[in-house]
């Protein structure tokens, strides 16, 4: 234990690391922040199924939204904040119901910031230690710890948008950890741990199943993530949670994005790259690793799909593996990571850029969003599409590049 | 160590420089929001919302007002007149309800109104060409008879503005005295541990 703890940079950067982490986190505030924390809030009463309460309480309440994430994360977030309600103090419950624009301009807002983004400070340094223990020496253990706490784009996604998906990151660079030791079984119960949260990190689940030595350890690994979904699933299935946790985000949007083949049929592009990478990962008799394949799944659906701009954390974990190995990479993931940040920014939508500056002042909510901008001169959605696809063309490439090269 | 300086440097800059930088963006500041009852009137042919704007209405530049307009059902246009004590009309501003999404915080940008004019207008919001079907429906202000609405001035001096930014948002965190006095020494002395010598 005291050996995966180990920081293997100078203390000192350590240190810095947490300083830059604690200046960002009250400063940036992204809507999402507030509405699930409000949804989560609702575990102090006792609720336990919260999708079935928002939908049939939608009219009473100040905020509408369904609460479109696993079970898993409604405990964390609503046992964190009661644990913690003795430092949020007595306006909080009131903070999260206002559901006008002055909320952010509270006194006390930036404290309810930096309290509800402290849990990701911890996870976001459970990353590091745990890729530290992915590589072999020291060396190799300083790089890849350097380039997780000192690379912006990890950064901003965790704390600007300050969305809850460094809980299954870690998950998922904790299964892998696991997987790599040969822990198979084990690696898929994170990776369902993960999913209790978002479902993502049930795409990785197959790679696991592959990588058994015997059929027992694959239908244990089956078993396993049924018995695990069933039992986080069964105290809040309902229409509502259907309705809410499925029909929004990644679920549904991986399979809208397709090609008409007439009579009602669709070739649908994710799925048809993503079952070509399982084939691929079935026949894979050279063992590549892991964080290959899970990277390649991700970079598959973000190429072929509209994604929220904090999904790009998930696959973050794993590119800094891919970079640590092998930096000749920087070419690829820098400029990639630049496009797929250029994307969501030109988004229609204020919050993927100066509004996230609200908590400094109500000002940088005025500011007309990029879109807006370009609109006056050109097409937005044109320039997004474009960036969109030259990132899905270049995320392709490299993902066949970094599979094909384990090959030669 | 090259993203080490790469990084700190853009965290500090993301902090410290670009709320000064965005600044030099901003048009126009809000003026005291006027909170919602939360019950709203339609505005369509003859049936129109008015409103006395009783404070100095010089700089004024626009106005922002909640409107609800379901599945964006309405695609008429709707104006905001503003006139003098005298009834002269002397600014106007139209939306067209194709841009107005449901419950959004909708701005009417006009010139901005002379520092030589002074006091009261009268605003009246109007949709002659939507019918009952498709009308717009405004946010009524506390007393549920006129538009909850938001006022919108040009900014006159951007170093004006800096400098009320920033010490607005000092305020803002010594106003958390607990919070702010927390905050402070983690921040103070995770930078004293770097900046310590080895001894």
């Amino acid at each position: 234990m005291k050996q995966f703890f180990s920081v293997s940079i100078p203390k000192k950067l350590f240190v810095l690391a947490i300083l830059l982490r604690i200046l960002v986190m009250p400063f940036f505030f992204h809507p999402d922040i507030k509405t699930f924390n409000f949804q989560s809030s609702f575990l102090r009463s006792g609720v336990i199924n919260i999708y079935d309460y928002l939908v049939s309480h939608k009219e009473e309440l100040p905020l509408k939204e369904e609460f479109v994430y696993f079970p898993l994360t409604y405990y964390f977030l609503g046992g964190y904040q009661i644990i913690m309600s003795p430092l949020l103090g007595d306006n909080f419950s009131a903070w999260l119901s206002n559901a006008n624009g002055s909320a952010i301009e509270q006194i006390g807002v930036f404290r309810y910031l930096f309290i509800l983004k402290f849990p990701y400070l911890l996870l976001d340094l459970l990353v590091m230690f745990t890729l530290g223990n992915l590589v072999v020496g020291e060396e190799n253990k300083k790089k890849i710890s350097l380039l997780w706490l000192f690379n912006p784009f990890t950064i901003v996604l965790i704390y600007v948008f300050g969305n809850i998906d460094i809980i299954p990151v870690f998950l998922t660079a904790l299964s892998l950890l696991f997987a790599s030791k040969g822990r198979l079984k084990l690696s898929s119960l994170f990776l369902c741990v993960a999913a209790g949260f978002k479902v993502y990190p049930l795409l990785f689940i197959p790679f696991l199943m592959f990588r058994a030595k015997d059929f027992k350890t694959v239908l244990q690994i089956i078993l396993t993530s049924v018995i695990f979904l069933v039992a986080v699933i069964v105290p809040v299935a309902s229409t509502s949670f259907f309705s809410s946790a499925f029909a929004s985000g990644l679920t549904t949007r991986i399979i809208n994005s397709g090609l008409s083949i007439g009579f009602g049929e669709m070739v649908i592009f994710p799925v048809v790259l993503l079952s070509g990478l399982f084939f691929f990962a079935l026949s894979d008799k050279r063992g590549i690793e892991l964080e290959k394949y899970f990277f390649s799944a991700l970079i598959i659906i973000f190429s072929l799909i509209h994604f929220h701009i904090q999904w790009l954390l998930w696959i973050s974990p794993f590119a800094c593996l891919i970079l640590s190995k092998n930096t000749k990479y920087s070419a690829y993931l820098l400029p990639l990571s630049v496009l797929a940040f250029s994307v969501p920014f030109l988004y229609q939508d204020k919050y993927m850029s100066f509004s996230l500056f609200t908590p400094i002042s109500n000002i940088y909510n005025l500011i007309p969003t990029p879109f807006s901008i370009i609109q006056r001169f050109y097409d937005p959605y044109q320039i997004q599409s474009v960036f969109h696809s030259a990132f899905a063309g270049g995320s392709l490439l490299f993902a066949w590049k970094l599979l094909k090269e384990e090959l030669v | 160590m090259r993203n080490v300086f790469i990084t700190v440097g853009i965290v500090l800059i993301a902090v410290f420089v670009t709320p000064c930088l965005l600044a030099f963006g901003v048009r126009y500041t809000k003026g005291v929001e006027e909170e919602s009852s939360g019950v709203v009137k339609s505005v369509y042919q003859n049936e129109v919302l008015s409103k006395s704007f009783k404070t100095d209405p010089r700089n004024l530049t626009g106005v922002g007002i909640g409107i609800k307009n379901p599945d964006l059902r309405n695609k008429k246009d709707i104006f905001l007149a503003v006139y003098t004590q005298d009834g002269s009309l002397i600014r106007e501003s139209v939306v067209n309800g194709k841009v107005i999404p449901d419950g959004e915080f909708i701005k009417f940008m006009f010139n901005p109104i002379p520092a030589t004019s002074g006091g009261e207008v009268r605003f009246v919001l109007s949709a002659p060409s939507a019918s009952s079907s498709d009308a717009l429906e405004i946010y009524l202000a506390r007393n549920n008879k006129e538009p909850a609405i938001t006022p919108l001035y040009q900014v006159d001096s951007v170093p004006g503005l800096l400098i009320s930014t920033y010490s607005g948002w000092a305020e803002k965190l010594l106003a958390d005295r607990t919070f702010a006095a927390a905050y402070l020494v983690v921040l103070g002395s995770l930078s004293i541990t770097l900046l310590a010598r080895k001894t």
